[in-house]
């Protein structure tokens, strides 16, 4: 037992301690940004990550996927809904958010991950097709044409780098500062 | 979509059929190779071994060898279960988390010492950087490492010319550890900072959720522990950022368990051997991958809905994954007993919720645990040679070792005791007062979620349905105790079979009663892995995922 607890120790202090530690210093060092959390501050003074989708609800912004958290977008406690498609209350749900967007916007096929709710519900891209629904919305509240920003979500896709190992998509935190550079608001 | 899921696929074969071989090379050198020596990680090891007072001459036979492996897991369960529950008055807990609850320490500790890495606790607001660097990311090591020391201690059991001994156990732990793991975790946690993994020990601003990641990320996908830094596991931006960071973490889940086939094959000197081992393995993966895209890529819809919704299940998926990699990890990850995901189980069609059970339910051998997963396939092999030996009416030889009466009991409670735990486990909670209260989801995929928890649990996989609250005393207890019985009830009984191995000479070096040389041996190996998963579990799954698919 004795042994054991010397073993446990010394390995405690060489993979918890050492290891951390000079991964820290490293990443620290080496990748500032990244490291910490990918953060960018607003002009107004707001501070976010570029990675962590957070509730947007004005129309003259993109918005991210739904978020199943409590509440949405809780950056201090991921997860999704784990509902299962099987499920009627995930059946509700989706169908009157599909609902809601087939009234407002005139299309002929919605993409799932407009929705459905992500894994962490803290997903910060959105599929392309996405993006191109919510343009008009955001070029009507901003008061410009949709050409302008139809451009703006062009330049904001990105692609992997081989195509095959995911799809192509847009990070909404990085559209909507792109936006807010590029477009007044009303 | 079909496109990138094919892809993918035949670049993650590609890279384990190539790499493998050269990996499993290095680590069959690093094993074997004396102690001592003039390079600086053998100065390291051997220095690290003197201030933790092993004495590395000592030669264990399989008791002691046992005996260590237990020290090892009851010592690590009661340190990391104290660590927990005194957070609270630790440093490095900038959130000023609570002192964790003496069930739910008990489980996660049980649950990161077994390599099981089960999680009841949510990770960023749970767990203080301190209970996540130093409790936690140490037993990431030791239980990958002590897995592959069991299979190098039936390695030396095969090879061994009538001695007892098995090697030393602190000496193997501390080698896989020094050797192949953390020089492996360094690499790939420093690529993955680079990436947007976050790494820092101070809070992160407005509520953001950051911390020590990308160190524990690294060696909780390279070691099958597959336990989160976050509670959304490795489908939060902060753990896999995008989609690239995604594939390297795919790659790293398989790379070490399938190394060690071709490990395997160069320590018994049987490198075709190792090599069918891999192959067998790789079938298995590739069918439920397809099967779990057949599944995934159709979008399910709801009634009432007066738009068409395209795209696939995205529900609980991440974009920058898409529907390929989260399927081709989601088998993966259940094959590989890793546990991580990069998208929510539960939230799978009921056909792609079946494939990661399953694939669990055959024994977590579909390349399973690092170390874990190749001895319980050989468990498995040992069965083969002793069903064919009975076919072709001889003593069933493996690898020029006899296959007796001793052998075939311990193979059999070994293969035995996970499922035993995993049914029996089952009809226990089910009689858990006020257990469909702990339910996201009705009917059958309800019974779903509990049955995923005790597969999960009993094989040491640790990713959920986690539609289950397993959070309750009740639970915690339960599943603490199938993840011990599936861990020692498989460890234990394949050290035993080694130690009777051990002592026996090597047959007469013929062929005959040799059958692993054979193409039909592998075809026999993966009918009977099938047919004993089935026969085991598809009462269960009738009930479960099958009837979920056939209502909808």
């Amino acid at each position: 037992m004795i042994q054991a607890f010397r073993f446990i120790m010394v390995l405690s202090v060489l993979t918890g301690v050492l290891y951390t530690g000079a991964i820290t210093v490293i990443a620290q060092k080496w990748f500032p940004f990244q490291a910490n959390g990918s953060i960018v501050y607003g002009p107004s003074g707001t501070t976010s990550s570029l990675l962590i989708a957070h509730a947007v609800t004005n129309d003259q912004y993109f918005w991210p996927r739904p978020s199943a958290t409590t509440p949405s977008y809780n950056a201090s406690a991921s997860g999704g809904s784990n509902l299962s498609p099987t499920n009627p209350a995930w059946q509700t749900l989706v169908s009157e958010r599909v609902n809601v967007i087939s009234d407002t916007a005139h299309v002929a096929e919605i993409p799932a991950d407009m929705v459905m709710a992500s894994g962490s519900g803290l997903d910060p891209h959105i599929s392309v097709a996405n993006a191109r629904i919510q343009l008009f919305r955001v070029a009507t509240a901003r008061g410009v044409s949709s050409e302008v920003i139809s451009a703006l979500v062009d330049s904001a896709i990105e692609t992997p780098p081989f195509r095959w190992v995911g799809p192509q998509v847009v990070n909404v935190n990085k559209l909507n500062i792109l936006l807010d550079r590029n477009v007044q608001l009303l | 979509m079909i496109f990138s899921f094919l892809i993918q696929m035949i670049v993650l074969v590609a890279v384990l059929a190539l790499v493998g071989p050269i990996l499993g090379w290095a680590i069959a050198r690093v094993m074997d190779r004396p102690l001592g020596g003039d390079s600086l990680v053998s100065k390291i090891e051997s220095g690290l071994l003197r201030l933790c007072g092993v004495d590395p001459t000592q030669e264990m036979d399989w008791k002691r060898y046992s005996i260590a492996v237990v020290q090892l897991t009851a010592v690590g369960i009661v340190v990391l279960a104290l660590i927990q529950m005194v957070q609270g008055w630790l440093p490095l807990n900038p959130q000023g988390f609570d002192n964790v609850p003496f069930h739910l320490a008990l489980n996660t500790a049980i649950s990161f010492v077994t390599n099981t890495n089960w999680q009841s606790y949510g990770g960023e607001s749970t767990l203080s950087y301190f209970t996540q660097a130093i409790g936690l990311t140490p037993q990431n090591f030791i239980s990958a490492a002590a897995g592959i020391a069991v299979l190098m201690a039936f390695v030396r059991g095969i090879r061994s010319q009538s001695s007892a001994s098995l090697g030393n156990f602190w000496v193997d732990t501390m080698r896989a550890i020094v050797w192949i793991l953390l020089p492996l975790s360094i690499v790939l946690s420093i690529f993955l900072a680079g990436n947007g993994v976050v790494q820092t020990l101070s809070r992160g601003p407005h509520g953001i959720a950051v911390g020590p990641a990308a160190s524990q990320v690294a060696i909780k996908q390279l070691g099958t522990n597959g336990g989160g830094f976050f509670n959304a596991n490795s489908a939060h931006p902060f753990e896999n950022p995008n989609a690239t960071t995604g594939l390297i973490e795919l790659a790293a889940i398989l790379l070490i368990p399938a190394a060690l086939c071709f490990s395997y094959g160069h320590w018994v000197k049987r490198k075709d051997h190792g090599r069918g081992l891999f192959i067998v393995m790789t079938v298995f993966l590739v069918v439920g991958m397809g099967i779990c895209y057949s599944s995934e890529r159709i979008t399910p819809s709801a009634p009432g809905q007066r738009s068409l919704v395209v795209g696939g299940n995205m529900e609980g998926k991440e974009m920058r994954f898409g529907i390929p990699q989260s399927v081709i990890w989601a088998t993966a990850t259940t094959a590989a007993s890793n546990g991580s995901v990069n998208a929510m189980h539960d939230s799978f069609r009921p056909m792609g919720g079946f494939v990661t059970m399953a694939i669990m339910a055959l024994g977590e051998v579909i390349f399973g645990g690092v170390g874990s997963g190749l001895y319980r396939m050989i468990l498995f092999a040992m069965l083969t040679v002793f069903v064919g030996g009975l076919m072709i009416g001889k003593t069933p030889e493996y690898l020029g070792k006899k296959i007796e009466a001793n052998e075939t009991r311990w193979v059999i409670i070994g293969l035995i005791m996970p499922s035993l735990a995993v049914l029996g486990g089952l009809s226990i909670a089910l009689v858990i007062p006020g257990i469909s209260t702990l339910l996201t989801n009705p009917g059958a995929h309800g019974l779903s979620e509990v049955l995923y928890a005790v597969l999960s649990a009993a094989n040491n996989n640790g990713s959920a349905f986690a539609g289950l609250n397993a959070n309750t005393p009740g639970m915690n207890t339960l599943l603490g105790v199938l993840m011990l019985v599936g861990r020692l009830a498989v460890m234990l009984p394949v050290l035993a079979i080694a130690g009777g191995l051990s002592v026996k000479s090597p047959g007469p070096d013929t062929d005959s009663a040799e059958i692993t040389r054979s193409l039909l041996f592998y075809v026999l190996l993966g009918s009977i892995i099938v047919i004993v998963g089935a026969l085991t579990f598809f009462p269960v799954f009738v009930l479960g995922p099958i009837a979920d698919a056939l209502r909808h």
